[in-house]
């Protein structure tokens, strides 16, 4: 895949990303949450994974995912990350609110210029 | 809300765990990595090159945890921790540059914090008595707006009234203005010609010691019983002070018996020093007694049960349910009260409860228009020695481009650069302040002896000046407040200069001597500017004060007041009685041969004096004059030594009625009837004592030639006088040559021939030491005070000027290396350095010539405002010409001397060690 093709991340997507992951997934360590983030775009996402742990805190702080230190699948120590139940409500707020603003710039984005 | 509470909870944990707190985050990162590449390698990546990769992919580590770190606690106060560690560095590095700065800012905040403790201790620190917070003072408001000490005075019949009705206080305390009591017994005394110096007392009320709970040193306080009005025991509490001075500091002083007045009274206590009376006015008595002693001690009058007296001062306890506030709305709604029981001339129209400060009138005007005068003046002083700190940070900040550019190449943000230099201005006005506070604990009690000087005269000499000047938790907020507001703001300028460093031009070859200080011309001719513009307001009005307190040791009166005595004594009860007395005295003194001539009149020279409007015709058209008015009587003008320059002075008959004829002086004649012969021409004024009285006619029958009678330090502008009535009682004044001893000789003579027991009251005053002396005090207080305040500014500014124009020469030293080498001689160079160091000083002086032009239109027109207020110039016109040029002599020779060392250092500059240099 060229560079060209790759998209940078929009702010403040990443928390919703990392949401809706652990809702899909399960818990995840922070090596598994970039992964699967990067397979679900088909790597078209340029991400620089340290950032995800900026993402983890801010969420963590806000109790909307809990952590706990666990083995993964080729026997590493690993931190894990959870929703919790609060972080479940956010989710399904922020997927609201992202769809109708991706909606709105959709049909922004099918106008055609008029012709006179 | 809730997650911000959450993130509150997470960080305040994040910054209560010590230690190295991110090695579970390491951990996970280590982990993360490891999980990376070994994912690269199963896609067939090389060992290495996967690691490589991950690493990119993953980003630095450090810098991870370090943002880590960051979001999971307030990065501050670590980082204020290391700021100030850096700073202090530096402060090591360049001694000399903190010492100075150090200084600097100890002498501005020095200045402020001598004066606010001065205003501490007299109008914010709480008296020391129990439940000081909740104390208050029962001031009274008259209908003519009279302000002073008569609000806070109340008769004994007023103050009962007042204690049983005011139910928001818990208890009301009631304590006499200080009163003399001679040692000598009266028999003793009037055979032995000189009195010596009396005790003062306060009496006070049986509540006295179980409400206001003085400590005490030796012995024990007063008890009720022995306090009770009547059959009060014969017991006295000493002060301190009155034990100190008057008794040695006898450690054996209890239960002593000392004489006073003809009696036995013992002593039961000694109050500790910080008990230094209730204030207002600030002097401590010698002791306290029993307000059921005043006719024992004084044989005057007896203060229980006359209503017409009022030297009682009040001060009570607001109950513990009501706030201050409500509990003075509530004192309010007793004035009517108050006044239907207890009718009088002038009646209160209000009663408040005042916080109980040392001194009594803090709320009075002219009190605040002094201290924010004061205020001003001070805080002009601390602005220089702030422009100063400005100056030498910014001059340094140019030394340090190169440093902080590196530093935010290397990833400080602007914010941290800022943060760091705020730290360090900070803290070098920190420590200003700290020396601040003792240079003031200092100069606070030096101001204070003289202060203290002035004012005790005025107060009529009884006892001296007392107050706690000790720094306490408000003047080192103060100083502290001061300093660090100062640190920030005047720090704040060069901070944001360095923290705009380019990078290029900053970590370039020139980087290190080129400042960015030198591309900010404005701000440091406005620094340089506002400098010279504060010194030279202050020089020129302390000259003009200067040159008044030069004046004033030699002002002389009109009147020959050497040879003229005041003569007082406790007048008889009985007001008619009272007044036949006196005028009998007054014969008695002048048949004497050693008494040249005597008068009476209603205020003493030099010592007070009133005010009223004049109209000059009978018509409401008629011209008015504020003047000053006196009732005299027949034989004032010869007294005096007052020439009646036209018609002619009051007869004997005239003076015993109180006849509706009137003297004006020339002066007032001439502003009322510029055209037009005053003699015979009809006057109206008001010649009740209060105010806004009703207006009475006057025929004029005599002119007197303009006076010197009531300030030392002006002509008095206009006097009318008008004759005494034979029922009045009156001030009695003689004129004599002899020796002040000859004289109390005769007039005591005369007094005990009359009445034996008013010998003990007799008090001989000659009116230069007794009431023009203080007058001259005062303005050479003032005086001191405004030059040392000039002097110090000017040390500032020169300061201020040296330190910019070395600077800038330091600069510029390449540059004027290749000038030399391509032919500017030296002397080209040093008039280069020094016009444009000084054009921003001519800027300064323009401003302050205005600023002084200004604060001298105002010394004049207060001057105008009214007849009464004293002359601070001693008649030196506000405009003085030879003062504003000298003075701005001296400040230009100032500016040049600071700007010259540095600019004569610029011309001699060796043009190959300037260009090799860079």
């Amino acid at each position: 895949m060229s560079d060209e093709t790759r998209i940078d991340l929009m702010q403040g997507t990443l928390d919703l990303m990392v949401l809706k992951t652990l809702q899909a997934m399960g818990p995840l360590h922070g090596y598994g949450l970039a992964r699967r983030i990067e397979q679900l775009s088909d790597d078209a996402l340029r991400l620089n994974q340290g950032t995800i742990y900026a993402s983890l805190l801010r969420l963590g702080e806000r109790g909307l995912i809990a952590s706990a230190w666990g083995t993964s699948d080729n026997n590493r120590r690993a931190k894990f990350y959870s929703l919790t139940r609060a972080g479940r409500r956010q989710l399904e707020a922020q997927t609201q609110s992202w769809k109708r603003s991706a909606g709105v710039i959709g049909r922004l984005l099918k106008l055609t210029p008029e012709t006179d | 809300m809730r997650q911000r509470l959450s993130v509150l909870r997470a960080r305040l944990s994040g910054l209560l765990r010590r230690g190295p707190p991110d090695l579970d985050f390491r951990e996970e990162l280590r982990a993360h990595e490891a999980m990376l590449t070994e994912d690269l390698e199963r896609r067939g990546v090389p060992p290495d090159e996967a690691r490589r990769r991950a690493r990119i992919v993953l980003g630095n580590p450090t810098a991870l945890a370090q943002q880590h770190r960051e979001r999971r606690t307030w990065r501050l106060l670590p980082d204020v921790g290391a700021d100030v560690r850096i700073a202090l560095r530096q402060f090591r590095r360049r001694p000399g540059f903190t010492l100075i700065a150090i200084l600097t800012m100890a002498l501005g905040i020095g200045v402020n914090t001598t004066v606010f403790s001065a205003l501490n201790a007299v109008a914010l620190r709480p008296l020391p008595i129990a439940g000081a917070d909740r104390a208050v003072r029962v001031e009274r408001w008259a209908q003519s707006g009279l302000r002073g000490t008569s609000q806070f005075v109340y008769s004994y019949a007023e103050y009962t009234w007042l204690r049983d009705r005011l139910d928001v206080l818990a208890d009301l305390v009631a304590i006499s203005l200080p009163a003399p009591v001679n040692s000598r017994d009266p028999q003793e005394l009037a055979t032995t010609g000189t009195a010596e110096e009396p005790y003062v007392v306060e009496f006070v009320s049986d509540n006295f010691f179980a409400s206001l709970g003085p400590p005490v040193q030796l012995g024990r306080p007063l008890t009720r019983e022995e306090l009770r009005i009547s059959n009060s025991a014969p017991v006295i509490f000493l002060s301190d002070r009155g034990w100190r001075t008057r008794f040695g500091a006898d450690p054996s002083i209890v239960g002593t018996a000392i004489r006073l007045n003809g009696a036995s009274y013992t002593v039961v206590g000694v109050g500790a020093p910080t008990f230094i009376g209730i204030g207002n006015p600030p002097a401590p008595p010698d002791f306290w007694a029993s307000l059921g002693l005043k006719v024992a001690m004084t044989s005057g009058l007896d203060w229980t049960t006359l209503s017409s007296v009022k030297p009682l001062r009040l001060i009570g306890h607001v109950v513990p349910t009501a706030s201050i506030a409500a509990a003075s709305a509530r004192a309010r709604s007793f004035a009517a009260a108050l006044v239907a029981e207890f009718p009088s001339a002038d009646p209160t129209i209000n009663l408040t409860l005042e916080p109980t400060t040392y001194f009594g009138e803090t709320n009075d005007p002219r009190f605040l228009l002094f201290i924010s005068l004061l205020a001003v003046v001070v805080g002009l002083i601390l602005l220089a020695a702030c422009a100063n700190l400005t100056n030498m940070l910014l001059a340094r900040a140019a030394g340090r481009t190169r440093e902080f550019a590196l530093r935010l190449a290397i990833g400080a943000s602007r914010g941290r650069v800022i943060r760091q230099l705020l730290v360090e201005s900070v803290l070098l006005s920190l420590a200003g302040g700290a020396v601040a506070l003792m240079l003031a604990a200092w100069a606070s009690h030096v101001l204070w002896v003289r202060v203290a000087e002035a004012v005790q005269v005025f107060s009529g000499g009884r006892g001296a000046l007392l107050v706690d000047l000790s720094p306490d938790v408000r003047v080192l907020g103060f100083a502290m407040a001061l300093a660090a507001v100062a640190g920030i703001v005047f720090g704040l300028a060069p901070a944001r200069q360095l923290a705009g460093t380019d990078l290029v031009t900053g970590l370039g070859d020139t980087g290190a001597s080129q400042g960015l200080w030198s591309h900010r011309p404005r701000l440091r001719t406005w620094l340089i500017a506002s400098e010279t513009a504060i010194a030279m307001t202050l020089a020129i009005v302390a000259g003009l004060l200067a040159r008044g307190l030069d004046r004033g040791g030699s002002a002389q009166a009109s009147i020959d007041t050497r040879h003229l005595y005041y003569v007082g004594y406790a007048s008889v009860p009985d007001p008619v009685k009272a007044a036949s007395f006196e005028r009998q005295l007054l014969q008695r003194l002048t048949a004497d041969p050693a008494v040249s001539a005597g008068t009476l009149m209603s205020t003493i020279p030099f010592a007070g004096t009133w005010t009223r409007d004049v109209y000059g015709g009978s018509d409401s058209t008629s011209s008015t004059i504020f003047s000053h008015l006196k009732t005299v009587s027949s034989t004032y003008f010869a007294t005096m030594g007052v020439p009646l320059v036209r018609g002619r002075g009051f007869t004997l008959d005239e003076a015993d009625t109180g006849a509706p004829v009137a003297v004006v002086s020339a002066s007032a004649a001439r502003r009322l009837w510029p055209d037009r012969d005053p003699i015979g021409q009809t006057i109206r004024f008001s010649p009740e004592p209060r105010r806004g009285g009703s207006l009475a006619a006057f025929t004029v029958i005599g002119v007197a030639s303009d006076a010197r009678t009531v300030n030392i330090s002006r002509d008095d502008p206009a006097f009318v006088y008008w004759p005494t009535k034979r029922s009045d009682e009156y001030a009695l004044v003689i004129g004599s040559t002899r020796s002040s001893s000859a004289i109390t000789t005769a007039i005591r003579q005369a007094l005990g021939t009359m009445d034996q027991n008013l010998l003990r009251t007799l008090a001989v005053v000659q009116i230069e030491d007794g009431f023009v002396r203080p007058q001259r005090v005062l303005p050479a207080a003032i005086g001191t005070f405004a030059m040392a305040l000039a002097v110090l500014s000017l040390a500032l500014a020169a300061a201020g000027i040296f330190g910019i124009v070395s600077f800038v020469a330091s600069q510029r030293t390449r540059e004027f290396g290749i000038r030399t080498a391509i032919g500017a001689t030296s002397s080209r160079l040093l008039r280069l350095v020094l016009t444009e160091g000084l054009a921003p000083v001519g800027i300064g002086m323009v401003l302050g010539l205005v600023a002084a032009t200004g604060i001298a239109a105002i010394f004049r027109s207060v001057l105008q405002l009214s007849p009464s207020s004293p002359d601070l110039l001693f008649g030196v016109g506000a405009f003085d010409p030879l003062t504003f040029a000298a003075m701005t002599l001296v400040v230009s020779v100032a500016a040049l001397s600071a700007a010259a060392l540095p600019a004569w250092r610029a011309g001699r500059v060796d043009p190959l060690t300037a260009l090799r240099r860079s």
